[in-house]
C-alpha cells in the first residue's frame, strides 16, 4: 500500500505531503487540485512504468496536457522539473521530469529517479549522470531483475498499474466505446458487463463476495435481481449495437416477461454502483486506483450507503487493495467511519497564492462525542465550512 | 501548508474580495487560506427551499445564531478549532435596518435599527458590534479567535478610497458616514464601473472587484490611513498574527 504520496511543481500543487490510508476522500471545490493530485500519482505510475509520454498518461486516465500546464506557474520561483515521490513501509520511489516549455518533446525526461529499499539504493539517477536515453526510466529496466515479491517490486507494480477512472454514463451503457479499455473493467467503464460476468463466476466459490453481491442488490431497490446474459433479442432495440454480454436488471415492480432491462435502459446510478463494486472487488483490479467523481448521477442517500460499502469492501476484502476518490456530495462524509485511522478524509484548498493545500480531517475522540451529542453530521459541518474543503461563494 | 486558517462569515462575494485584497496586505509575506463560512439555508421551503445560503447581513445573522444553536459555547466548539482567526464582517449600515428587512421574524432582541448621529461613525459601530454579540449569546466581547470586520457605512467605502481617494479628495470627506458610496461609485464610467445601477437596484459586479483586487491591496495602507474602520480592522488582525 502507498503510504505516502509528495508531489511538487506540478500544475497547482506547489509542495505537498499527503500521507494515505486504504479508503481515501478528497473533498473540495471544483478547481481546488483534487484532480491535480490523483493525476500526480498517474504521472509518477507512468515514470514507474519507464516512460512518460501522452500515450502512457493516457492509457492511467490522465488528462493531457503541455509541459506549460503540468509546470506550476505561479509568480514565486518554482523548480524547474515536476517532482513525484511514492513510498511504502519499506520502499520509496522518486523521481524528478522535465519536457521543456518551448519545442515540448513527445517523452518527459528523467532528471533524478531514486529507488531505494530499506534504506538500500537500488537505482539513484542525477542529471549529470551518463545516460544517453534519459526518456526510459530505470526502475522500470531494474525490474527486470527484482522478485516479483521484493518490495521494490511490489511498489514499482503498484505504481505502473494505477489508474483514474471516471465513469461515464454513454460508455456505461454500451453506448459508445471506452477510449482506455483495461482488465477488469476500462477506465471510463468499458466492458462492465464481461467484468460483472467474471466476478458472478466467483459467486459461488467466495463467500466475500456473494455477500457483496446481496450488499449491491440492496442498494438498488427497484430490482429483485441482476446478472449478465448474452441473449438479448427481447430485452434490447435490434437498432442498438449489439455487445456480447449485456447486464440484465430484473424490475421487481413489473411482471414476468416483461421485467428486464439493460443497461441500456437501467437507472444510470445502479451502473454507477456495479461500476465501483467491480472496481473494488474484481482480483484483476490494479491494488491501487482512483476514481474521480464518485458519486455523480447518485441520490445522496445512495452515495452514503455505496460509500460505506465501499469502506467495507476495500477493508474486508483479501486483495489490501487501496483506493482514492473525488467527491462533491456532502452525504458521502457520513458513510466514512473516520475513527478507522485506514480511512481517510481530506480537504483540498487553494490558499491566498492559489498553491493546492491538502489537509487530513482528524476526527478525535472530542469532536466524534461532540458530533454525537449535539447531532452534527460531517456532510452539515462540511457545507458550512467548518471543515474547508468548499468554494468561497 | 499555509500559516494561516482564516475562516470568513461575511455578507457577499465582493465583500469577501475586499477583506482578502486587505488580508492580502496584511498578511504580506505569509500565506493564508481563506475559508467562507456559512449557515446551513433556514428559511425553510421559501424561495423554493434552496434560496442562497448566508448571503447578504442576514446570512451572518443566521451563522450567529446557528453557532449558538449549537449549544457549544464558542471557545469550546471543537468544530472551529482548526481556525487561527475567525473574521465576522458585517457593513455599518446594517444599523440603519430592521430586522423585517431581513426576512428575521423572531430575533433574539428587537434592538434594529441602532444607528446613531454620524459622525463619529464609531458611536454607531459600538452599536452594532453591542447588536452581533447579541446575535452570539455574548455579553462582553468576542473571544479570540474572532475578530469583527465592520466597514463603514460599507466595504465600498474602502474600495473607493482605494481607487479615487487620490484623485477626488472630496470622497474622503466624513466617508465613513456616507450613505451613498455605492451610487458614487455606479456614476463612474462604464470601464471602470464596479457597480451598475440599474433602475435602483444596485449590481456589484464580482468580475470588477476581483479585477480592482490588487489596487485595493497596494493601497491599504493609504486607506487604513483614512478610514478608522480600516485601520481598527488591521490591528485587529496583526494582533492576532
Amino acid at each position: 500500500m502507498l503510504k505516502k504520496i509528495r508531489v511538487s511543481a506540478f500544475k497547482s500543487i506547489l509542495n505537498q505531503e499527503v500521507s494515505l490510508g486504504i479508503m481515501n476522500v478528497f473533498i473540495g471545490a471544483n478547481g481546488s487540485g483534487k484532480s491535480n493530485f490523483i493525476e500526480a500519482i498517474g504521472v509518477l505510475s507512468a515514470a514507474a512504468a519507464g516512460r512518460v509520454d501522452d500515450e502512457a498518461l493516457q492509457r492511467r486516465g490522465i488528462r493531457l496536457g503541455t509541459p506549460r500546464l503540468y509546470k506550476s506557474a505561479f509568480e514565486e520561483k518554482i523548480p524547474p522539473h515536476i517532482f513525484f515521490e511514492a513510498q511504502t513501509d519499506t520502499a520509496k520511489y522518486a523521481v524528478s521530469l522535465n519536457n521543456p516549455l518551448e519545442n515540448p518533446k513527445p517523452a518527459w525526461q528523467y532528471q533524478t529517479e531514486e529507488l531505494l529499499c530499506n534504506q538500500e539504493t537500488i537505482v539513484n539517477r542525477g542529471p549529470h549522470r551518463e545516460i544517453k536515453n534519459k526518456e526510459q526510466g530505470l526502475a522500470a529496466l531494474k525490474l527486470v531483475e527484482s522478485d516479483e515479491n521484493s518490495e521494490v517490486a511490489l511498489l514499482i507494480n503498484l505504481l505502473r498499474n494505477f489508474a483514474v477512472y471516471t465513469p461515464n454514463t454513454p460508455v456505461l451503457r454500451g453506448i459508445i466505446p471506452d477510449q482506455q479499455t483495461r482488465e477488469p473493467i476500462g477506465l471510463s467503464g468499458g466492458r462492465l458487463a464481461e467484468a460483472l460476468k467474471e466476478l458472478q463466476s466467483l459467486v459461488s466459490k467466495n463467500e466475500f463476495i456473494e455477500e457483496a453481491f446481496d450488499d449491491i442488490l440492496s442498494l438498488i431497490d427497484w430490482i429483485n435481481a441482476f446478472d449478465t446474459t448474452s441473449n438479448v433479442n427481447a430485452i434490447l432495440s435490434s437498432s442498438i449495437a449489439r455487445p456480447k454480454n449485456v447486464i440484465r436488471f430484473t424490475d421487481r415492480f413489473m411482471k414476468g416477461h416483461y421485467n428486464h432491462l439493460t443497461a441500456y435502459d437501467a437507472s444510470e446510478g445502479a451502473l454507477y454502483i456495479l461500476f465501483c463494486a467491480v472496481l473494488t472487488l474484481s482480483p484483476n483490479s490494479p491494488y491501487c486506483l482512483a476514481i474521480d467523481n464518485l458519486d455523480q448521477t447518485l441520490n445522496p442517500r445512495l452515495a452514503l450507503n455505496l460509500t460505506r460499502l465501499l469502506c467495507q469492501w476495500i477493508i474486508e476484502g483479501d486483495d489490501k487493495r487501496q483506493l482514492l476518490v473525488t467527491v462533491h456530495n456532502p452525504a458521502v462524509l457520513d458513510g466514512l467511519a473516520l475513527q478507522d485511522d485506514r480511512i481517510r478524509l481530506f480537504t483540498v484548498d487553494r490558499n491566498n497564492r492559489g498553491h493546492t493545500e491538502i489537509n487530513r480531517v482528524t476526527i478525535t475522540e472530542e469532536i466524534l462525542a461532540l458530533s454525537h451529542k449535539k447531532g452534527w453530521p460531517l456532510s452539515r459541518l462540511w457545507v458550512m465550512g467548518h471543515l474547508g474543503g468548499v468554494p468561497n461563494v | 501548508m499555509s500559516d494561516y486558517r482564516i475562516g470568513l462569515v461575511v455578507e457577499g462575494i465582493t465583500d469577501r474580495i475586499v477583506i482578502e485584497s486587505a488580508l492580502n496586505k496584511i498578511f504580506a509575506d505569509h500565506t493564508y487560506t481563506l475559508i467562507q463560512l456559512q449557515p446551513e439555508l433556514s428559511d425553510g421551503l421559501n424561495k423554493g427551499g434552496f434560496g442562497s445560503t448566508g448571503s447578504g447581513w442576514g446570512g451572518v445573522y443566521q451563522w450567529c445564531r446557528q453557532m449558538v444553536n449549537m449549544d457549544i459555547t464558542l471557545q469550546e466548539n471543537l468544530f472551529l478549532q482548526k481556525f487561527d482567526i475567525i473574521i465576522i464582517h458585517l457593513d455599518a449600515d446594517v444599523a440603519e435596518k430592521n430586522y423585517q428587512q431581513a426576512n428575521i421574524a423572531n430575533p433574539v432582541k428587537n434592538d434594529l435599527p441602532c444607528v446613531q448621529p454620524c459622525p463619529p461613525a464609531s458611536h454607531t459601530i459600538q452599536a452594532l458590534e453591542q447588536v452581533v454579540l447579541g446575535w452570539l449569546s455574548l455579553k462582553e466581547q468576542l473571544p479570540e479567535p474572532f475578530v469583527m470586520c465592520i466597514p463603514s457605512k460599507c466595504t465600498e467605502a474602502w474600495v473607493a478610497i482605494a481607487l479615487y481617494g487620490k484623485s477626488d479628495q472630496n470622497i474622503l470627506v466624513d466617508i465613513e458616514c456616507h450613505s451613498n458610496i455605492e451610487n458614487y461609485l455606479a456614476q463612474k464610467p462604464a470601464r471602470e464601473r464596479v457597480i451598475r445601477n440599474r433602475s435602483g437596484r444596485m449590481k456589484k459586479i464580482t468580475q470588477k472587484y476581483s479585477e480592482k483586487s490588487g489596487q485595493i491591496t497596494s493601497q491599504w495602507d493609504y486607506i487604513t490611513q483614512k478610514c478608522h474602520q480600516a485601520e481598527r480592522f488591521t490591528q485587529h488582525i496583526v494582533a492576532m498574527r
